[in-house]
């Protein structure tokens, strides 16, 4: 092997220890996005991996113990439903009604969420208040 | 009709004017062409400015039957967020992308002794561009689309989104994203003409951008650390990544160009460079406005998402296209004689920033890729982006550390221990004092510590060098030398300035991540509760009305070893009655080396659950970020002004290359 050879060389075990390293940290990063009739049913089989949920907060279904920073809401679709329990405070612009993702894990039939994260920020919007819907 | 549209018409047709003045002129000859054309493109300047002032006007005068003006304001909306309610949805931030690009070309044609033939090739580039940005604001995406109705109130604009950092994070970032068409249509412009000068030509504009991205990231990083309370400065967000990409490869292309000018060499991938940053910023505003990231699901209901992906698409297929054409032009000399050079050590720095570019680009498009072929949703992690990143970060700044002395060519063994021992010694000895202080941590030892002492002992020894060469040549007085050095230097100055705010900033996110120390309490008025060296006393808790918001806010004293070092800070709860929404407001406190953080997660009439957090060194990051970045890139940029003492500038492609310094004068747009 002549000195150009070698150095090709070394910089190819970097380049390979590099990418073999980045695949091992991808794939402990990734984790499963389900919608909440998805989750429903594979929560079985999930076995405790840390998973997101997608649904919209059930309207009127929201226990907000600020003693204790504890939220309890229910997380549904339109075929199924989940309870989520969260100690992390208020999440940012929360309110029921809304589409949430919420990242966690399911023990005995509750979902305990170390994130809630609502409607994304730069897309607000939504429906307009009509002027003829105004005295209701 | 209506005026922002009528304006907005009338500039689309001038710009197809200015379009086919440009290829006539340019196919036929006809030099008079180009003079209608630049008046058209001013003119096209002022149309849009009227446009944007006329939004400006619907959303100060509140009014709502404008659809977008309702969308994002209300009438409970204080004033200077309705006025930057302009940028807070997709509709707006094209038609401020397209008023700033308007300007530059205006500012260009306004220049007319510089409206050389490379400008001529180079702008109907950009006027394709923006009059396809027009397109689009006149037909799927309409700032000025008119309801039918006059809703009673507006719906307001997200409360997330009603910061100082709404202010400036989309503008800055815009003027960054306005800013990469123009180095890019000056390199399609190049490869066309087989013209090697666009580089030198780029080069001004590309700072530019630069800057406007590197402060559209760093406000929007404040903005995280400061209202989005993701606990921290940067939370690996699509939507930060986003911003992120275009910046990497951009500094990328910043470094390899100083090889293309310099030795004629990386001539392709200077190309390459310039093509994804501009690929990159229309896959940022794709990502980020039009609803495409939080399912590929809304691809279907995205109106805008296929315009972003089809002229995607266009560009590069055509940048290649031409790049197949004209391959013979840009062959490059070869430059690489030794692994062990300033060459080398800016591949390598290329190569840091194409790995964190992909590793980036990667982790989030993986998610869309995921869903659309394999039919399933993922998410994909911060700790992913930490664990390829840091390490290419710890990279990088030992990289930084080198370039300033490492000889052109090849480094011999001599030339490194002359040039490296006393750097090495000084960082050894400063590992070793922070040992015996009681530094422990690998990180703080080696990034901190080595890595600091390194990158600042290098620099300093180079800027020394520079000044005693000024001192051999016309000997002033030192304050005098050094004034004359910097400023037959100011390319080189600046960039090391630029360098040395890398470097804060690498400080201060390795210094916030390992000693950062957080703790959540259940707090008691009266109570007091330890984080690291610091108590917090809970002294009271208040609830008052602000503007559009309720705020509760729970009042803490913090003492040091007994001392009193702050008083009256606030953790804070809002609550917006119009959006029936609660949102934390994370405040933060910078008490000596540290910042004390404070996280509201609850507060009641008696109690408060609070997430307190001690970050040191943050302060670093926002000093570095704002003020050094920005006087080094200033500086940078200045050397618009011609440098007077050619003879004795450092500055490459001045000292070492007159050719390069005759094109650079001729050309500079």
């Amino acid at each position: 092997m002549n000195r150009k050879q070698r150095n090709m060389f070394g910089i190819g075990i970097v380049v390979v220890l590099i990418l073999f390293l980045a695949v091992q940290s991808f794939s402990n990063a990734l984790s499963f996005y389900y919608e909440v009739d998805e989750f429903v049913q594979k929560a079985d089989t999930l076995d405790g991996k840390i998973v997101n949920v997608n649904g919209t907060i059930l309207k009127g279904s929201t226990v907000w113990v600020p003693e204790k920073a504890l939220l309890t809401f229910t997380l549904a679709d339109e075929n199924a439903s989940i309870t989520v329990v969260s100690n992390q405070g208020m999440p940012g612009n929360y309110k029921e009604g809304i589409p949430a993702v919420v990242t966690g894990i399911f023990i005995n039939g509750t979902f305990q969420a170390n994130q809630v994260v609502t409607k994304c920020p730069s897309k607000y919007g939504g429906d307009l208040d009509h002027g003829e819907h105004n005295e209701t | 009709m209506e005026l922002g549209e009528t304006t907005l018409t009338i500039a689309l047709l001038l710009s197809i004017y200015a379009l086919a003045a440009h290829i006539i002129g340019i196919w036929k000859k006809k030099i008079e062409l180009f003079d209608s054309a630049r008046i058209a493109i001013i003119g096209i300047a002022v149309l849009t400015t009227i446009a944007s002032i006329w939004l400006f006007n619907l959303f100060i005068t509140r009014n709502f039957q404008y659809e977008y003006v309702a969308l994002y304001s209300s009438l409970d909306l204080s004033m200077v967020y309705t006025i930057s309610a302009f940028w807070a949805g997709a509709d707006g931030s094209l038609l401020l992308w397209a008023w700033l690009i308007s300007i530059y070309i205006a500012v260009i044609a306004a220049r007319g002794k510089s409206y050389d033939n490379l400008i001529k090739h180079a702008m109907p580039i950009i006027l394709v561009t923006l009059a396809y940005f027009f397109y689009m604001l006149l037909t799927v995406s309409r700032p000025f689309r008119m309801l039918d109705f006059m809703p009673v109130d507006g719906n307001g604009l997200n409360p997330l989104l009603q910061d100082p950092g709404m202010l400036f994070h989309p503008t800055t970032l815009f003027w960054g994203y306005a800013g990469v068409i123009i180095p890019f249509a000056l390199m399609i412009a190049g490869i066309y003409l087989s013209d090697d000068t666009w580089i030198y030509r780029a080069r001004r504009w590309a700072l530019w951008a630069w800057l406007g991205l590197a402060l559209g990231n760093m406000f929007g990083s404040y903005w995280a650390y400061t209202v989005l309370n993701w606990g921290g400065f940067w939370g690996w967000d699509p939507v930060e990544n986003a911003s992120f990409l275009p910046w990497l490869t951009l500094t990328a292309f910043y470094h390899s160009t100083m090889i293309q000018e310099r030795k004629g060499g990386m001539k392709f991938w200077n190309i390459l460079l310039m093509l994804f940053t501009w690929e990159l910023t229309v896959y940022g505003t794709l990502l980020t406005r039009s609803g495409i990231i939080a399912s590929v699901h809304t691809f279907g209901e995205s109106v805008t998402a296929p315009y972003y992906i089809n002229y995607m698409i266009v560009v590069f297929a055509a940048t290649l296209a031409l790049v197949a054409w004209k391959y013979n032009s840009i062959q490059s000399k070869k430059v690489f004689e030794s692994f062990v050079s300033r060459e080398g050590s800016f591949l390598y720095n290329n190569w840091i920033f194409m790995a964190a570019t992909a590793s980036v680009l990667w982790g989030t498009t993986y998610p869309l890729l995921s869903e659309a072929f394999r039919g399933y949703k993922v998410m994909v992690g911060p700790s992913f982006y930490n664990q390829v990143n840091v390490p290419l970060g710890i990279a990088l700044l030992f990289l930084m550390a080198i370039c300033p002395l490492i000889a052109w060519r090849k480094a011999s063994i001599s030339h490194l221990k002359r040039n490296f021992s006393k750097p090495l010694a000084t960082a050894l000895i400063a590992v070793f004092i922070a040992f015996a202080l009681g530094i422990r941590d690998f990180y703080a030892l080696v990034v901190a510590v080595a890595g600091t002492v390194l990158v600042l002992s290098t620099h300093f020894m180079d800027i020394s060098r520079i000044v005693n060469k000024q001192k051999k040549l016309e000997d002033a007085g030192t304050l005098k030398n050094i004034a004359r050095a910097f400023m037959n230097n100011r390319r080189t100055f600046g960039g090391y300035m630029c360098h040395i705010a890398i470097l804060m900033i690498i400080v201060a996110a390795a210094g916030a991540v390992v000693y950062e120390q957080a703790q959540t309490f259940n707090m008691r008025v009266g109570g007091t509760y330890s984080v690291g060296n610091y108590d917090f006393k809970l002294t009271n808790i208040d609830q008052y009305a602000r503007g559009n918001k309720d705020v509760q806010a729970a009042y803490f004293d913090v003492y040091k070893n007994g001392e009193k070092v702050l008083a009256n800070a606030e953790a804070r709860m809002y609550h917006y009655v119009k959006q029936e929404s609660t949102n934390v407001k994370p405040m933060a406190y910078t008490v000596g080396f540290d910042d004390l953080y404070f996280s509201a997660q609850a507060i009641t009439a008696d109690s408060a659950t609070v997430k307190l957090k001690v970050m040191p060194l943050m302060f670093l990051m926002w000093i570095g970020g704002f003020y050094v970045l920005i006087l080094g890139i200033l500086v940078c940029i200045s050397t618009v002004v011609p440098i007077r003492q050619r003879a004795i500038s450092d500055d490459i492609n001045v000292n070492q290359n007159t050719k390069n310094i005759i094109t650079e004068n001729v050309y500079e747009t």
